[in-house]
């Protein structure tokens, strides 16, 4: 089995800590340094602010050749993000390319928050309240960055959420 | 680069253009996909407007991944040397473009055998470095051993010494055009660990590295892909001209088509959404492609001949750099590349 995957985590691992980007921590798990955690915490000025995201990122052993599995484990409302977590970014799936480090994979997922692709929809309903009705749109964005102080590691997306509308949130058809 | 090797770029684009080269190239990818569907007859796809935007993308998605795993298994990712007739005719006997097989014809009588390469999206990238190191290993059995104990260092060939220093000063040269130093170091690394190995590896050992799946030479595979990308950007002015209307500037250009591990996926991305009869703008891999024949040589001072086979009937010889004296040659048919030895 390849090493040399553990030797790049150790790296990123290294660069995170000695030069952190704003806004976004990760770490490995004790146990798995090819399971992360990460939080993304919302863009100031934007309606994402205040919101902290936290999300899961498995490696294979293939890293950094094979993109790693990231998804958003707090519920978010957002354009390219799937009901279940599941991201929809280029780089992490066509235009995957082992220049891109831990690092650099957070700030993406953290700029795609303030900045979503309406040209690849994942979540349809928060697209169209994005195009249409952009006020609407904000108030559910604020509505999950409350919810975000309340998520509690262990909980995902689907089982996260008692609010009245949280119906609606799931609602993607 | 000279004048006379910017005309040679551009008129091997101008005849690439010309050719049918998108069109076989999707002929190519259908027959893959047509592949991997019959062997998974699961579901008749559904009216791609009744599924929403996840079903669409995991149909893609797997479609997309069904495809390259049935690459995976059926291709090896460097086949055996074989006659070019033998390697090819069966697979244009049928196309009613008469010139691929007239070309085949031509082509087998100047060159002694061919390699096949896996068609992952790699092939050019992986058909040079095969060749290369093959050439170098088998120059390298050819210098005489020095005796043990005379205090010849690192021994080798003067290409292989001539590489080595290449390989060594390559990182400089990333870190100075961008480059992150924790990206570039384990590739580095390996690339350079692989050319310090030669002088012990065997032609058969070679092989084994080269055909291996899962092994450090994908690495090295993708870190010549940054060689490239590094190239482009350190003469961003002079390789402008060639990328195309498509892309911004050579920036955006080598993270789109260049540093990606698997650029030729858009390609059967394409396939995959215009069979659901989504219409997308074709994009122009032949292009990005010649773009980087001429900056990959450069970066690393290996002259490469690239045979064109294309419908016209008369396959066209194009040297990267110009001038070079090549010590690779690789056959281009539309959308892939494969390995050519001379006779």
């Amino acid at each position: 089995m390849s090493s040399s995957a553990r030797r790049r985590l150790v790296r990123d691992f290294k660069r995170l800590q000695a030069d952190p980007p704003a806004g976004v921590t990760a770490a490995p798990d004790d146990a798995n340094i090819l399971v992360w955690q990460a939080v993304i915490f919302g863009p100031d000025d934007t309606p994402w602010e205040g919101g902290t995201f936290r999300l899961e990122m498995n490696f294979s052993e293939d890293y950094p050749n094979k993109a790693p599995a990231v998804r958003f484990a707090t519920r978010v409302f957002h354009p390219n993000v799937y009901n279940d977590g599941q991201i929809c970014l280029d780089i992490l799936q066509n235009q995957w390319s082992p220049i891109y480090d831990i690092s650099a994979i957070l700030t993406s997922i953290q700029s795609l928050l303030s900045d979503p692709n309406p040209a690849s929809p994942a979540n349809s309903e928060a697209s169209r309240l994005y195009s249409e009705h952009r006020r609407e749109y904000d108030r559910r964005v604020r509505e999950v960055v409350e919810q975000s102080w309340q998520d509690e590691p262990g909980e995902t997306p689907d089982d996260g959420g008692d609010e009245d509308d949280s119906d609606a949130m799931n609602d993607d058809d | 680069m000279s004048r006379e090797t910017d005309d040679a770029l551009r008129q091997a684009i101008a005849a690439s253009l010309a050719d049918q080269a998108s069109q076989d190239a999707d002929d190519d990818l259908r027959q893959a996909l047509e592949a991997s569907k019959q062997e998974t007859p699961s579901e008749p796809p559904k009216d791609i407007d009744a599924l929403t935007a996840q079903e669409r993308d995991a149909l893609t998605i797997d479609q997309l991944n069904g495809i390259l795993k049935e690459v995976e298994t059926t291709q090896p990712m460097v086949g055996e040397r074989t006659g070019v007739r033998e390697a090819l005719g069966a697979e244009y006997a049928d196309n009613p473009q008469r010139g691929f097989s007239e070309g085949i014809a031509r082509l087998d009588e100047t060159y002694a055998s061919l390699r096949r390469v896996r068609k992952d999206g790699n092939c050019f990238y992986r058909a040079f470095l095969y060749r290369y190191l093959e050439e170098l290993v088998q120059r390298n059995f050819d210098v005489p051993r020095p005796p043990t104990g005379s205090g010849s260092a690192g021994g080798g060939c003067a290409e292989l010494r001539r590489i080595r220093t290449v390989a060594k000063d390559s990182k400089a040269a990333l870190l100075k055009v961008g480059f992150e130093e924790i990206v570039v170091d384990s590739f580095w690394e390996t690339f350079c660990e692989l050319l310090d190995n030669l002088p012990e590896t065997s032609p058969r050992r070679l092989h084994e590295l080269m055909t291996e799946e899962g092994n450090d030479v994908t690495s090295v595979v993708w870190f010549l892909r940054m060689l490239t990308s590094g190239r482009i950007k350190a003469h961003a002015d002079r390789f402008a001209p060639f990328i195309g209307d498509d892309f911004a500037d050579v920036e955006r250009f080598c993270q789109v088509e260049v540093e990606p591990v698997n650029v030729e996926c858009d390609q059967v991305q394409i396939i995959v959404l215009t069979r659901a009869e989504i219409k997308i703008l074709r994009r122009r891999p032949t292009r990005g492609l010649i773009s980087a024949a001429q900056a990959l040589t450069e970066a690393l001072g290996v002259a490469v001949a690239i045979e064109y086979l294309d419908a016209s009937g008369a396959p066209s010889r194009v040297v990267f750099p110009d001038g070079g004296e090549p010590s690779v040659t690789l056959l281009y048919r539309p959308g892939h590349y494969d390995i050519l030895y001379d006779r």
